[in-house]
C-alpha cells in the first residue's frame, strides 16, 4: 500500500474516531465511569462515607453469610422473577394478539395504534397514581366491576395475602405457605405493568409484520392454506427474530422494574411487591449501605446477564431470520 | 477557602477544649467568641437546596429568600439560592451523591435521619455556637420564643447532644373531623379513645347490598401515626437510655387491638396512597389522620363545602396531651466561616417572628415562634382558616420521634406490624412482639 493511500486510511479512521468521541464521551463518564465505581464501593464497608475494605464479604454477606440480608435478597429475587413471569408473556401474547389485528387493513387503524400507545407515552408516575383509584379497595371501579359477577371487594395494593390463598380460603380450604402465589399487590402491580408496556411492544411487533414479504402468504393462500395454518407456519416463524427481540427486552426491562413498584406499593404490604430493584434502593439510599447496596446491584447485573445468555443460547436457536 | 476553613475549625477545637459547657447544649462560650470574630467583608453566596416542589409551599419559599436577598441580604452582602432537588428521597440521594463527590450547598433541608447520615460524614455544623454567639445569635428571650420540642428534635444524643439543625418545615400529626358527619350521627368529638372507637363504628354505614358506603376511619399504616397513639395513651417510643423501643408496652398493644377491631369489624380501612384524604373530602370517611401539611391538599380536594375541624388524637389524659412533631429542619454545613455565618444568618432571619408568622400563612407549615400568634397577618390568616389555628394550639403538645441511629428501618418495622394488624396476618400480641423484638436488634446493630 502506497504511503499516500496509508495516509489516507489512517486520516478516515482518525475521523471516525473523532466522531465516536463525545458519544464515546458521554457514555465513558455517566454509564461506564460510575459502574466501575459502583463496582469499587462495593468491596468496602461504605456506610455514607468509605469505612474498610472487605474485599467480596459484601457478596458473601448478601448470598448466604448474613442470614438476615440473604433471606431478603434470595427472597427479593423469587418476586422479581415471579413479577416477570406474570408480565412479559402476557403483555407479549395482548401485543401480539393487537399488532396482528392492527396489521389488517381495519377502518381507523391508526387511531387505534396511537390509542395502545398512549399509556407507554403517559408519564409513569400520574398513571400509577389513577391506577390506585382505579384499584382503590373500597371506592374503585375494579371492584365495582368484580361485584358484578359476584367476587367481593379486594384490597389490591393493601393485600399481602397470595392469590391462591384467597382463592382457596374463600372455598374453606387453607392452603401450606409454599401455595399461597403472588400476592395480589404484585399483581396489581403487573396489570399496570402490562398496560403500560403492552402499547411499545403492539409497536415493536408491528414493525417485525411489515417485515414479512407478501408474497409468502399469497403463496399459502393459493395452496389453500387456513388463516390458523398461515399465523402458525408463516407468521410465527418469520416473526420470531421480533418476538426474541421483544422478550428478551422485556425480561431486561422486568427485572429492573422499579418506578411503577416505587409508586404504588413501595415494596410493601408486608415486602410482597420487593423485587430486587426496590432493596437495593431501601439498602443504598435508606439505610444508606452503599457497599452492600452497590453489591446487591451488581449481582443483579450478573444475574441479567447470566439469564440473557441462556435466553440467546436456548431460544436464539429457534429464531428464524429468513 | 480550605485553609481558612481548617484554620477556623482548629480555632473552634481548640476553643472547645478550654471552654465551659453551655446551659443549653453543645456550644461553648469560647466557640460562640470565635464566630463573634468572623466578619463578612466580601459578598457571599450561599445555596440552599430543599425538597418544597410544589407549590403554595415552593413560591413561599421563593418568596421569603426573595425578600431576604432584598433586605438582610443587601445589607450584609449575601446572597441565597434555593435550588428544588426533587421530593425529600430525591434529596436524599442528590446529598450522598453530593458527600461523595465533596460537593455540598451551604444548607440542606433534611430530616433528621437525614442529618444522622451526613454526620457519619462530619459534614454538618453545631449550630449551638452561633445561637450563643453574642453578635450573632440568639438573645434569651429570643431563644425562649422557640417551641421547646423544636430544640428537642435537633439536638442529637448520638452526636454530643449537638444542635444540628434548625426548624425549618414543621408540622403535626393531627386527626381530620368531619364535624358534619358526627352532628348526623349525634355524636361529640372524641375525648378518650373509647369516645374515638364509639363514634367511628357509629359513622360506618351500609348500603343496603350490605356494601360499605363510609368508613369510621381511615387507618393511617404509617409509623409516625402509630407513634403519635403511643403518645396520646401516655405511653414512649423509647427506653430512657435510648438502647431499646418502648413502644411495644401496654399502649402500643392497645393501639393495635383497636385497629384490629374496627378493621375486622369493616368500620375502619386503610386508603391506598393518598386517596385518604380524597374520601375524607367526599365524606365517605369520617376521621381521617395525616399532617398539617396537607391541609392546603384536603382543603382543595372538597367538591362541596362542609364542616370539618382539625383536632388532636383522642388522650388517655388531657392534661398531658401529646402528639407527633412531624416536618423537616434545614442544617448548615461545613464550608468556609464565612459561608457558614451567612447560612446561619438567613436561617436566623428565617426562623423571626415576622418572617415564621408569614411563612405559616403563606406556606401552612407552622410557624416556630410561640410570639408569631400575636401578628395581625397570622390572626387575619386563621380569621379565614380556622383549622390552621387548631393546629397551631397543638404545637406545644407536640413531641419528636427519637432520632437515633436505626429508626428508619424501625419505622418500617412498624409499618410491617401495622400491615399485619390491617390484612389481618398476625395477631395484635404476636405483631408487636416479633416488631419489638425486630426494633430492638435493629438498635443494637446501631450502637
Amino acid at each position: 500500500m502506497s504511503p499516500v493511500r496509508r495516509r489516507r486510511i489512517l486520516i478516515e479512521h482518525l475521523q471516525a474516531y473523532l466522531f465516536l468521541l463525545p458519544a464515546l464521551g458521554l457514555i465513558g463518564l455517566f454509564k461506564i465511569f460510575p459502574t466501575f465505581f459502583a463496582l469499587y464501593i462495593s468491596l468496602f464497608r461504605w456506610d455514607v462515607v468509605q469505612g474498610a475494605f472487605r474485599g467480596l464479604d459484601n457478596y458473601a454477606d448478601i448470598l448466604f453469610a448474613n442470614p438476615t440480608r440473604a433471606e431478603q435478597f434470595w427472597r427479593s429475587l423469587s418476586t422479581t422473577f415471579t413479577f416477570a413471569l406474570l408480565t412479559v408473556p402476557l403483555t407479549m401474547a395482548a401485543a401480539l394478539t393487537v399488532a396482528v389485528l392492527l396489521f389488517k387493513p381495519i377502518r381507523g387503524r391508526s387511531f387505534y395504534r396511537t390509542l395502545f400507545y398512549l399509556p407507554y407515552v403517559t408519564s409513569l408516575v400520574a398513571a400509577a397514581t389513577i391506577f390506585s383509584y382505579i384499584f382503590h379497595p373500597n371506592f374503585g371501579i375494579v371492584n365495582e366491576v368484580l361485584g358484578l359477577v359476584g367476587i367481593g371487594p379486594q384490597h389490591w395494593f393493601n393485600e399481602p395475602h397470595g392469590l391462591f390463598e384467597l382463592i382457596f380460603s374463600a372455598a374453606g380450604v387453607t392452603l401450606p405457605d409454599w401455595a399461597w402465589g403472588p400476592s395480589l399487590a404484585l399483581i396489581g402491580v403487573a396489570i399496570f405493568n402490562i398496560w403500560h408496556f403492552f402499547g411499545f411492544q403492539v409497536v415493536i411487533f408491528m414493525a417485525g409484520l411489515g417485515n414479512i414479504s407478501p408474497e409468502y402468504y399469497e403463496a399459502a393462500r393459493l395452496d389453500g392454506a387456513s388463516e390458523r395454518q398461515i399465523f402458525t407456519k408463516i407468521t410465527l416463524p418469520l416473526l420470531s427474530p421480533t418476538t426474541f427481540f421483544v422478550f428478551t427486552i422485556a425480561m431486561i426491562g422486568t427485572l429492573r422494574a422499579f418506578e411503577s413498584i416505587y409508586v404504588m406499593t413501595n415494596g410493601g404490604p408486608l415486602d410482597t411487591t420487593r423485587t430486587t430493584t426496590m432493596l437495593i434502593f431501601r439498602t443504598f439510599f435508606q439505610q444508606t449501605q452503599l457497599g452492600l447496596g452497590s453489591a446487591m446491584a451488581f449481582l443483579l447485573t450478573l444475574i441479567i446477564l447470566l439469564f440473557t445468555l441462556i435466553q440467546f443460547r436456548v431460544l436464539g436457536r429457534r429464531v428464524h431470520y429468513s | 477557602m480550605r485553609l481558612k476553613a481548617a484554620i477556623f475549625s482548629s480555632i473552634l477545637f481548640v476553643a472547645a477544649a478550654c471552654g465551659g459547657g453551655s446551659p443549653s447544649g453543645g456550644g461553648t462560650t469560647a466557640e460562640a467568641n470565635a464566630i463573634d470574630s468572623v466578619e463578612l467583608k466580601a459578598p457571599v453566596s450561599i445555596t440552599l437546596w430543599h425538597a418544597l416542589t410544589g407549590d403554595p409551599q415552593k413560591s413561599a419559599l421563593e418568596n421569603a429568600i426573595k425578600q431576604f436577598n432584598d433586605t438582610v441580604g443587601k445589607e450584609r452582602g449575601i446572597t441565597v439560592t434555593g435550588l428544588v432537588q426533587g421530593n425529600y428521597t430525591q434529596l436524599g440521594q442528590k446529598a450522598l451523591g453530593a458527600i461523595q463527590a465533596g460537593a455540598l450547598p451551604d444548607l440542606i433541608h433534611a430530616y433528621e435521619s437525614n442529618v444522622a447520615d451526613y454526620m457519619k460524614a462530619d459534614v454538618v455544623l453545631n449550630l449551638d455556637p452561633y445561637v450563643q454567639s453574642k453578635k450573632y445569635g440568639l438573645d434569651k428571650a429570643g431563644q425562649d420564643d422557640i417551641y421547646q420540642g423544636y430544640y428537642d428534635t435537633n439536638r442529637f444524643k448520638q452526636f454530643n447532644n449537638q444542635l444540628l439543625s434548625w426548624p425549618f418545615t414543621k408540622s403535626l400529626a393531627v386527626t381530620y373531623q368531619n364535624d358534619d358527619l358526627l352532628k348526623e350521627i349525634g355524636k361529640q368529638p372524641a375525648k378518650t379513645w373509647e369516645d374515638f372507637e364509639a363514634n367511628v363504628k357509629a359513622l360506618a354505614k351500609k348500603g343496603p347490598d350490605g356494601k360499605v358506603t363510609r368508613y369510621g376511619w381511615a387507618v393511617p399504616t404509617d409509623a409516625s401515626y402509630f407513634d403519635a397513639m403511643v403518645y396520646s395513651r401516655g405511653g414512649k417510643l423509647m427506653a430512657d437510655d435510648n438502647k431499646t423501643v418502648a413502644w411495644n408496652g401496654k399502649e402500643g398493644l392497645d393501639t393495635l387491638k383497636m385497629v384490629d377491631r374496627l378493621v375486622k369489624d369493616g368500620s375502619a380501612y386503610v386508603p391506598p396512597g393518598f386517596t385518604g384524604q380524597d374520601d375524607f373530602a367526599a365524606s365517605r370517611v369520617g376521621y381521617y389522620m395525616s399532617s398539617t401539611s396537607s391541609l392546603p391538599f384536603v382543603k382543595a380536594a372538597f367538591k362541596t363545602p362542609i364542616n370539618w375541624s382539625v383536632v388532636n388524637f383522642p388522650q388517655a389524659d388531657p392534661a398531658k396531651a401529646k402528639t407527633v412533631q412531624f416536618g423537616a429542619n434545614v442544617a448548615v454545613l461545613k464550608t468556609t466561616p464565612e459561608k457558614q455565618l451567612a447560612s446561619w444568618l438567613f436561617v436566623k432571619w428565617f426562623s423571626e417572628t415576622d418572617q415564621t408568622a408569614s411563612w405559616a400563612t403563606t406556606s401552612y407549615y407552622m410557624p416556630v415562634r410561640k410570639t408569631a400568634a400575636d401578628k395581625q397577618v397570622v390572626k387575619d390568616f386563621w380569621a379565614k382558616n380556622p383549622q390552621s389555628k387548631q393546629a397551631f394550639d397543638m404545637i406545644g403538645v407536640s413531641a419528636p420521634e427519637p432520632n437515633v441511629r436505626g429508626q428508619q428501618d424501625i419505622r418500617d418495622v412498624i409499618l410491617e406490624m401495622m400491615t399485619k394488624i390491617t390484612t389481618q396476618k398476625a395477631t395484635p400480641e404476636d405483631a408487636i412482639k416479633v416488631a419489638g423484638d425486630k426494633a430492638n436488634r435493629i438498635l443494637k446493630d446501631n450502637q
